[in-house]
């Protein structure tokens, strides 16, 4: 549609780019009243940038042409500067593309990026531009800006077989496109009615825009249709009628002011609003930032690590599950972790291993000179007194002393810990695997649970350990209390350990079973065995700060 | 055990008032009424439905003693609802009120939704503190409120399922960013709007469920 009326257009164009120069001063008095200083200085930098482009070359319509093309860039930084100021002019300025990403993430406002994001991509790919003759310059560019409108940015290496008749109407297309006046109209009419589309169901009924937009509209059809009357006749050759500079004078007066105020205005509120839109359910953009890597992480941390990988693997289950029933009664280990309490009382171990970092730091800070000394060399010795033995094999707590140690390690430590539970569980599975008439999968999904349940009762001891480290503040000897610490951890794991063997041998037993399948189940499960001692040992070790705020 | 939102709870109030009874009643049906006192913190865990929504809320139980009171303080981080609860019959857990709700303002998110629930209203003989001084309170705090008892259950299942159902509308408001977890609320592994309720995803009580095996 606005082909054919850009056609019309085309000669009035060509004079216009000529003798602009005192719209020029009136377009700009009527942006900067409009504009917020902020949305200047973007503009100048994006300004100063088109221009320096246009230096290299050497194009006639250069003096006017940024200048001409700014409603619509403004329309897309607004979208970003009301909040993003200074990452919105980076990319403005540096990277014209990055900006069209971002802004691509935003429902469906693609299409009418691209054809922007074109035309920057254009002018750098026409190296050859200064020295072809202008029609022929501009039909390729042209070629490439439209194909962007319907198939997205992909096609910047458009062919240029447009015909020579054809030639000049693009010639003023393309110049009305991006330089001439109608690059305003072209915004506040084709910028005005595809992001209304866009964003209709967003905005309807809440934005409030002006009557402004409407009557823009219907402006821009008017002064389209009576320009086309009157321009059409004209010769398309180009330059220099300067009947119609007057015409092109009047126009811009009288109607283009309005379309502009009005056109802005629109944008603007429309910037307005999608930034709310967008913010929508995230405030500060935080979801969207960090969708585009702009925030960085923090580290994350063990329980919420478990938790991505236990919602991975149920997905994963959901789907299997839908075709294979007899898949969904099988859990996967983080699944049963969390069922079992593990991942929660992890979660408040990590909160009360927080406090008390917090607490050292803040004491850390406080001392200086010789007292800071000391409060590192102590907090350096109990680190050291957490330090746990070598994994070997050799140093497996036979199974009929680890109750006993147990309990030991128990009563050193003075507070009220309880691993009756744990090795009830440990028993019962002994017991299950002796007399249970179990198939592999039985076998294996009991060894997962098994695993699952004994990690999940060994964190919540250290979890209530150190809570209870936390309230008693009278203690014994921290080096007592961690070396108990360690001698269960040491006790847990080799329970897990002796667990995983006697379910492999168990699988093992199992005749009618192919080893393939048999060897696939012994893995996965020395491998949850694997990760129930990881888990173990970061539980234990974030008891270190628990034991270092009781030693200073 | 899918669930499409997960929210965390904390439950606080003086020591006494019932808080762990409430909790079993809430996750097992049943009561209790000679209970161990918490250390720190203890869970519990149970599937709601509401707006055909499978939710799974995730109930942080707090010690009362003030011995754990800096704890318990460092576990209100991340919550999306708060019950805070004290005893009709011990005027004295109503006074200590006002500090815990400056507690719970202070170390928490600002969007928490808190119901404030007068525990034991079984007995009526003993009652020390008038529903209308609890009603009063929250319409001075902007809390929600409820008498309940955990020993009847009375009440015990709605103040729950009312706090999500707020938690819920919150969400729906675009007052609580779903995906910034220090509000408390974790979007379920198998959430997705075009289809909001699986079948045959059992809801069903209870998070200690073992195994199926």
């Amino acid at each position: 549609m606005e082909t054919s009326d850009s056609e019309c257009f085309e000669s009035a164009d060509e004079d216009f780019v000529s003798d602009f120069e005192d719209e020029r001063g009136q377009a700009s008095t009527l942006h900067h009243k409009l504009i917020e200083p902020e949305l200047c200085k973007l503009k100048i930098q994006e300004r100063d940038d088109i221009k320096e482009r246009n230096d290299d070359e050497k194009l006639p319509a250069e003096p006017i042409s940024p200048k001409l093309a700014e409603p619509k860039l403004q329309a897309d930084e607004n979208l970003w500067d009301e909040d993003e100021l200074d990452w919105g002019s980076e990319a403005a300025k540096e990277q014209p593309l990055k900006l069209n990403e971002s802004v691509q993430s935003t429902p469906e406002s693609k299409n009418q990026d691209s054809g922007w994001d074109d035309f920057d991509v254009d002018w750098e790919s026409e190296p050859s531009l200064s020295n072809q003759s202008k029609p022929a310059t501009v039909s390729s560019t042209e070629k490439s800006y439209s194909n962007a409108e319907d198939d997205g940015w992909e096609s910047v290496e458009a062919p240029k077989d447009t015909s020579n008749e054809k030639q000049d109407s693009d010639a003023s297309w393309n110049l009305f496109g991006r330089w001439g006046i109608s690059s305003m109209l072209n915004s506040a009419s084709a910028g005005v009615s595809t992001i209304r589309t866009n964003l209709s169901t967003a905005l309807e009924g809440s934005i409030g825009i002006p009557a402004d937009e409407d009557l823009a509209k219907a402006k821009v059809l008017e002064t389209s249709n009576q320009a086309a009357s009157e321009y059409c006749e004209e010769p398309s050759s180009g330059f220099g009628f300067s009947n119609l500079v007057s015409g092109v004078t009047k126009f811009v007066e009288s109607t283009g002011t309005k379309v502009i105020t009005g056109g802005l205005d629109t944008l603007e509120a429309i910037g307005k609003k999608t930034v709310e839109v967008l913010q929508d359910g995230d405030p500060g953009l935080k979801k969207k930032r960090a969708f585009l890597k702009l925030d960085t992480m923090g580290k994350p941390n063990l329980s919420q690590t478990l938790r991505e990988a236990k919602e991975q693997a149920e997905k994963e289950m959901a789907d299997i599950s839908q075709k294979d029933k007899e898949k969904r009664r099988n859990k996967n280990y983080e699944t049963l972790f969390d069922d079992h309490q593990g991942l929660v009382h992890l979660e408040a171990l990590e909160m009360l291993s927080k406090l008390c970092s917090i607490k050292l730091d803040n004491l850390n800070n406080s001392l200086s000179g010789s007292a800071l000394k000391d409060m590192q060399e102590t907090l350096e010795q109990v680190k050291e007194l957490c330090e746990l033995p070598e994994d070997e094999e050799d140093d497996k707590v036979p199974s009929h002393e680890t109750q006993e140690s147990l309990s030991t390690a128990v009563k050193e430590i003075n507070i009220p810990l309880s691993y009756e539970k744990l090795l009830a569980v440990h028993e019962e599975a002994d017991v299950w695997m002796q007399t249970a008439d179990a198939d592999l999968e039985d076998v294996h999904q009991r060894a997962i649970d098994t695993l699952a349940q004994i990690t999940a009762l060994a964190v919540e001891q250290y979890h209530k350990a150190g809570e209870l480290k936390v309230k008693v503040k009278d203690h014994r000897s921290t080096a007592d209390e961690a070396d108990s610490l360690v001698q269960i951890t040491t006790v847990v794991k080799s329970i897990i350990r002796s667990q995983a063997e006697k379910f492999t041998d168990r699988l093992n037993s199992i005749g009618n079973s192919s080893k393939d399948e048999i060897n696939a189940h012994i893995t996965n499960i020395f491998y949850e065995a694997g990760n129930s001692g990881t888990y173990i040992q970061d539980a234990f070790q974030l008891l270190i700060p628990v034991l270092q705020v009781g030693a200073v | 055990m899918s669930y499409a939102y997960l929210f965390k709870y904390i439950i606080i109030g003086d020591t006494g008032v019932g808080k762990s009874c409430l909790l079993l009643q809430f996750t097992d049906k049943r009561f209790q009424p000679v209970h161990d006192l918490t250390i720190g913190v203890e869970f519990g865990a149970r599937m709601i439905t509401i707006d055909s929504k499978q939710i799974k809320l995730q109930i942080w139980d707090t010690a009362g003693q003030e011995a754990f009171r800096s704890i318990t303080r460092s576990y209100y981080r991340g919550a999306a609802g708060a019950l805070l609860v004290y005893d009709i019959t011990r005027r004295e857990t109503f006074n200590h009120l006002t500090t815990w709700l400056d507690d719970a303002r202070q170390h928490s998110n600002s969007n928490m939704v808190i119901m404030l629930i007068g525990n034991k209203s079984d007995l009526e003989s003993r009652r020390e503190v008038k529903q209308e001084e609890g009603a009063a309170f929250a319409r001075e705090h902007g809390l929600v409120f409820m008498e309940t008892s955990a020993k009847t259950a009375a009440n015990v299942e709605e103040a729950f399922i009312n706090t999500a159902k707020e938690i819920y509308e919150k969400i729906q408001e675009g007052v609580f960013d779903i995906n910034n977890e220090a509000n408390g609320i974790k979007i379920g592994p198998q959430h997705s709007p075009t289809n909001p309720s699986l079948p045959g995803a059992g809801g069903s009580g209870g998070s200690q469920g073992s195994s199926c095996c």
